[in-house]
């Protein structure tokens, strides 16, 4: 029962990230684009989560700790430079 | 599987279903600002019911106490995220999707504007105002 619960949170979960990877192909726009892989990202958090149930192995958790705190970087990181053309890099900073 | 843990694994699935529907939203919806508020759904609140049922799935553990410093964190920095990138197209000029046709014109009122730049609306009177400027 528990695996039957799990296992379809972990489908949908997937049904989930492929929508939101065809937002990523078809967007029109960088912004589209930005804002559906850092959706991805998210819902990769969630899905580690579940599978660390799955598996039984709670160090799958960490990872999805640590892969939040990254996507959440890059996601500024990269509408950082699709904004400015660089990621903003001062004059003190080229040396 | 005790009752608690069915409970949490059915919550769970539960927002499975809002992050799906909120992926449906992402895809299927009209413009840039309109998808932002669907994954902000996804971010907020299927993350908040995926990981509060399984916090009750996994009891007093240290499990849970990480999957709560993940929805913190997931809950401070996508809003975060989204407001960035909001402000970020705002500031580039694109406009919001509107749905609703333009207010036919009645004695110089203007219909529902969105830019910020533009000129107020007009009292239904008329233009006094310009007329005092054209008099001295």
């Amino acid at each position: 029962m528990k695996l039957v619960l799990t296992l379809t949170t972990l489908a949908l979960l997937t049904l989930a990230m492929g929508l939101v990877l065809i937002r990523a192909l078809r967007g029109p726009s960088v912004k589209n684009r930005i804002l559906a892989v850092n959706t991805f990202g998210s819902v990769t958090v969630l899905w580690l989560c579940v599978y660390a149930f799955v598996c039984g192995r709670t160090d799958v958790i960490d990872i999805a700790m640590i892969y939040a705190l990254t996507s959440f970087v890059a996601t500024i990181a990269v509408l950082k430079y699709v904004e400015r053309g660089d990621l903003g890099a001062g004059p003190e900073d080229s040396r | 599987m005790s009752l608690l843990e069915g409970f949490g694994f059915g919550i769970a699935l539960l927002g499975a279903v809002v992050v799906l529907l909120g992926a449906l939203g992402v895809v299927r919806f009209p413009d840039l600002f309109t998808r932002m508020h669907a994954a902000g759904v996804i971010d907020t609140f299927g993350a908040m019911l995926v990981l509060f049922g399984l916090c009750l799935a996994a009891g007093v553990s240290t499990e849970t106490a990480r999957m709560l410093l993940i929805l913190a964190f997931l809950w401070v920095t996508s809003p975060t995220a989204c407001h960035a990138l909001a402000k970020t197209a705002r500031a580039a000029g694109q406009e919001p999707h509107v749905a609703l046709p333009p207010v036919p014109d009645l004695e110089g009122t203007h219909g529902p504007t969105l830019v910020p730049s533009a000129p107020p609306v007009t009292t239904v009177g008329g233009n006094e105002d310009h007329r005092k400027e054209n008099r001295l």
